[in-house]
């Protein structure tokens, strides 16, 4: 049996019970955690060691290397220059891109 | 029900850091948590969404920690209160530095909402344990047990600011002209 005392605070607190809107309150809170860590992380390193050692094993290195070089050498100089510069920057753009993703 | 909903989507945070799962559980407990702070900090909203916001930041700091004892709630609530009361000893040390030269350079901006006056003026001639008893108990129906969890003290000490909580709070109240 409910005092008069326990009413009269509860009818005085279930007036003031009143809800708050979120208004962006979460998105606030989510924007300020920690980075997500990726668990996938590992993959392309260990795929990439992955395809060098059966490389290693499975081809003649010094031949493919002789196949490299001859390649190269029909390539004019400034195709091999662009070429270079070209692929820092693709790699460099692709980083950026999945970075903006990540935020 | 709800306490399991609680248990799935912590274990969603715990297991795969899903961030969606994080996403329902402070939209629905930042009601009730801001509501909390808010009549704590006696009406100041963006001191209140400040605390509630370390709240929720904290929560998910510490996600393992909670080992599902206690419903999250009330495991969500005792650091709530922590970060309460780390609050109120920061603002004591503030308040032994030189007065003039605090208000000087950092005005107070504490104001009572026009329509929780009389909440706020209740609540003001309470001591802080018994606040924050109180609102636990009335305003968001915590039970003496979880409210002994909440705030970390024996269940005797809560029944006992409950107690004079709300012999305070009546006087005042039928003071005011409230249940006649």
């Amino acid at each position: 049996m409910e005092s008069k005392e326990e009413q009269l605070l509860n009818e005085f607190f279930d007036n003031a019970k009143t809800a708050i809107e979120d208004k962006d309150f979460t998105e606030k809170v989510l924007r300020q955690l920690p980075r997500k860590k990726s668990n996938t992380a590992w993959i392309v390193p260990a795929f990439t060691l992955l395809g060098l050692v059966l490389t290693a094993l499975l081809i003649d290195v010094q031949w493919m290397i002789r196949q490299l070089f001859d390649v190269l050498s029909a390539i004019p100089l400034t195709g091999l220059i662009g070429g270079f510069m070209t692929f820092p920057l693709l790699v460099l753009l692709a980083y950026f891109l999945s970075e903006r993703r990540d935020l | 029900m709800s306490k399991a909903e609680d248990l799935l989507w912590v274990s969603r945070v715990v297991l795969t850091d899903d961030r969606s799962a994080f996403d329902h559980l402070v939209r629905k407990y930042q009601s009730p948590v801001r509501r909390f702070f808010l009549n704590l900090t006696m009406g100041d909203g963006s001191l209140s969404d400040d605390l509630a916001q370390e709240t929720f930041i904290k929560a998910y700091l510490h996600i393992r920690s909670f080992k599902g004892v206690s419903s999250f709630s009330t495991w969500l609530y005792r650091i709530a209160y922590n970060i309460f009361y780390d609050s109120v000893r920061a603002q004591k040390r503030y308040e032994q530095l030189n007065m003039a030269e605090i208000d000087k350079s950092y005005p107070l901006d504490i104001h009572f909402s026009e329509e929780k006056s009389d909440i706020y003026t209740a609540l003001q001639y309470l001591r802080n344990e018994e606040r924050v008893a109180i609102l636990l108990a009335f305003m968001e129906d915590k039970t003496q047990k979880e409210i002994a969890k909440i705030m970390n003290l024996p269940l005797g000490t809560v029944k006992t600011h409950i107690l004079k909580g709300k012999e305070k709070l009546s006087t005042f109240l039928t003071k005011q002209g409230y249940g006649k």
